[in-house]
C-alpha cells in the first residue's frame, strides 16, 4: 500500500514525550509500557504501538500512516490519560487502545531511583517533616 | 557467571549467619564486593551517608570495626534514623542511595568500586532473608551486564523452561513439583540473565542460578512435596511463606545455569481439574516477566531490554495449573516435546 510519510520524524507528533517514570519495550509488535511510580503497567494494541515507538524512538514510521486519523486521536488522549505520556492533548480513555494492570502496584517500593547529575543530592526535608 | 553464582551463594551464607535478631542498640553494615573480588576501599561514603541518616545520635556515639569484610555499625537507637532526603531512592553517578518505607533497610552502592553497604534498621526483614541483597546485586550485576529476572526455573535433559508471573502465580508450586520428579532447577524466584550484548533473539539464551532458598506459601499444595513438618505460624512470614534451600529440600536439582527453550507464564485455575498449555504471545511473556522483575528490583530500566532479548529467543506458552497440580507435570513434558520437534504452533490439550 501506497503510504505518505508526515514531515520530519520529530514532527509527527509535535508535543508528545515519555515521561522519565515510563518504561517500555516491544516484541513482535506489542508494547508493554510500565509506570515505574506507580506500579502499573499496560499492554499496548498493535497500532497504540505502532504510534507509541514513532514517538519514545523519535522516528518516523510509514505504517502510522495507515492509521485511522481519529484512531490516533483515540490512542494519544488515551496515553495522556493514563499518564505514559505528556502531550498538547486532553486525556480521554478510549478503550481498546491498551489493556491496563494494576496487580503490581502493592508490590513495589513506589519510588524509583531519581538520577541526580550536576544538582548535586536531591533537596533535604524541611525540618520537622520527618520520614514519610 | 557458573562459578560467580555459586561464590554468591558462600557470601549469602556468611550473610545469613548475621541474621539473628538485631539488639536494641545495633545495626548490621554488610560489605559486599559485587561478584569478582572483596574490596577494601575506605568507608568515607559510610560516613558521609551515616551522618546523614542518622538524625539525633552523635557520630562520636558509633563505634565501627572491621572484620573479614564485615563492618559493624553501633549506635545508640534506631528510632533515631531519619531519610533526610525527599526521595526513597536517589543516584549520583556511580552511587545509588536507596531507603525503604518503613526505614528497615538502608543501602548505599557504588557501583564503580563494587562496593555496597546496608543497614538494617532493625531485625533482617523477611524478604531480604529469602533473597539476600537482592536490590545491591540487582545495582552491581547490571553494570557486567547480570541481570536479574524475577522468574522460576524448571529444565529437564538440558531443556530449560521460563516461569515468569508475580507472587502467587504458581511458580514455586511448579518448580516444587519439577524438583521432586526429578527435574533440575536453578531458582523459584530470582534468577540472573548474562545478556552482555542486546541481541535480540539472544544467541544463547543462559540464565543462572543466584539463590540457594526456595520459597513456598504454606498454603500450595505443593508443600507437602516439601517433607517439612508443618510450618508454626510464629516462624512463618508475613506472606505466609516457609524459606528453605533447594538442594536440601531436593537433593540433585539445583544446578547452575540453564539454557531455555520456552517460557511458560502460570496461572493457578482451581475451576478444571486437569492442567492444560496454550501458546501464546511473546509480548505476554514479557508482560509477565518485565513489570515485576523491574518494579522488584528497584526500578533500574537497563534490565528491560535484555528481558525483550531474551523472550524474543523462545516460543511462550501459558499453562492453566488444575486442582490435579501434579498434571502440569504432564504439561511441561508436552511443551518440551512440542518445542523439541519445532511444534511451537501445538494447540491446547
Amino acid at each position: 500500500m501506497q503510504v505518505s510519510i508526515p514531515g520530519p520524524a520529530e514532527s509527527r507528533f509535535p508535543g508528545f514525550t515519555i515521561p522519565g517514570n515510563i518504561a517500555s519495550d516491544s516484541v513482535d509488535g506489542e508494547t508493554i509500557a510500565i509506570n515505574l511510580e506507580t506500579g502499573t503497567y499496560f499492554a499496548l494494541g498493535l497500532n497504540a504501538s505502532l504510534i507509541w515507538n514513532c514517538i519514545r524512538d523519535s522516528k518516523s514510521d510509514a505504517e502510522v500512516g495507515e492509521i485511522d486519523e481519529s484512531e490516533i486521536e483515540s490512542i494519544l488522549r488515551t496515553f495522556v490519560a493514563e499518564g505514559l505520556m505528556l502531550g498538547p492533548v486532553v486525556g480521554e480513555v478510549s478503550e481498546g487502545v491498551l489493556t491496563k494492570f494494576s496487580d503490581m502496584e502493592d508490590l513495589l517500593l513506589a519510588d524509583p531511583i531519581h538520577e541526580v547529575e550536576s544538582t548535586g543530592w536531591p533537596s533535604l526535608r524541611s525540618p520537622g517533616e520527618g520520614p514519610r | 557467571l557458573t562459578a560467580t553464582s555459586f561464590s554468591v551463594f558462600d557470601t549469602f551464607e556468611r550473610i545469613r549467619s548475621l541474621s539473628r535478631p538485631a539488639t536494641e542498640s545495633s545495626s548490621i553494615v554488610v560489605r559486599v564486593a559485587g561478584c569478582e573480588t572483596l574490596v577494601t576501599g575506605d568507608l568515607d561514603i559510610v560516613d558521609e551517608i551515616a551522618d546523614a541518616s542518622f538524625d539525633s545520635a552523635p557520630v562520636s556515639t558509633r563505634t565501627r570495626s572491621v572484620d573479614e569484610g564485615f563492618v559493624e555499625v553501633r549506635r545508640q537507637s534506631v528510632d533515631a534514623v531519619v531519610w533526610p532526603f525527599d526521595s526513597d531512592r536517589i543516584r549520583s553517578g556511580p552511587i545509588t542511595l536507596e531507603r525503604h518505607r518503613e526505614l528497615e533497610l538502608l543501602i548505599a552502592v557504588n557501583e564503580e568500586s563494587g562496593e555496597a553497604y546496608v543497614w538494617y534498621g532493625h531485625e533482617i526483614p523477611s524478604w531480604e532473608r529469602s533473597a539476600p541483597l537482592r536490590r545491591v546485586l540487582h545495582l552491581l550485576l547490571a553494570k557486567r551486564g547480570v541481570h536479574l529476572l524475577h522468574a522460576g526455573v524448571l529444565s529437564h535433559d538440558g531443556y530449560g523452561i521460563l516461569i515468569p508471573g508475580k507472587g502467587g502465580s504458581g511458580k514455586s508450586t511448579t518448580v516444587a513439583y519439577g524438583c521432586q520428579s526429578g527435574w533440575q532447577t536453578i531458582g523459584d524466584d530470582f534468577i540472573a540473565l548474562s545478556a552482555v550484548s542486546h541481541d535480540s533473539p539472544l544467541p544463547e539464551p543462559i540464565v543462572s542460578a543466584m539463590y540457594r532458598t526456595f520459597r513456598l506459601a504454606a498454603a500450595s499444595p505443593a508443600f507437602s512435596l516439601l517433607n517439612v513438618e508443618a510450618p508454626n505460624p510464629t516462624n512463618l512470614n508475613p506472606d505466609a511463606k516457609v524459606v528453605g534451600y533447594l538442594d536440601k529440600l531436593f537433593p540433585g536439582s539445583l544446578v547452575p545455569a540453564v539454557k531455555l527453550c520456552a517460557s511458560v507464564v502460570p496461572k493457578v485455575c482451581a475451576g478444571q481439574r486437569h492442567s492444560t498449555f496454550t501458546p501464546a504471545s511473546r509480548a505476554l511473556a514479557l508482560q509477565a516477566l518485565a513489570p515485576s522483575s523491574l518494579l522488584l528490583a528497584g526500578g533500574r530500566v537497563d534490565s528491560f531490554r535484555p528481558m525483550t532479548a531474551l523472550v524474543s529467543s523462545i516460543p511462550a506458552f501459558t499453562m492453566a495449573i488444575g486442582s490435579d497440580v501434579g498434571s502440569l507435570l504432564g504439561v511441561l513434558s508436552e511443551i518440551l516435546d512440542a518445542v523439541r520437534g519445532n511444534g511451537h504452533t501445538r494447540s491446547a490439550t
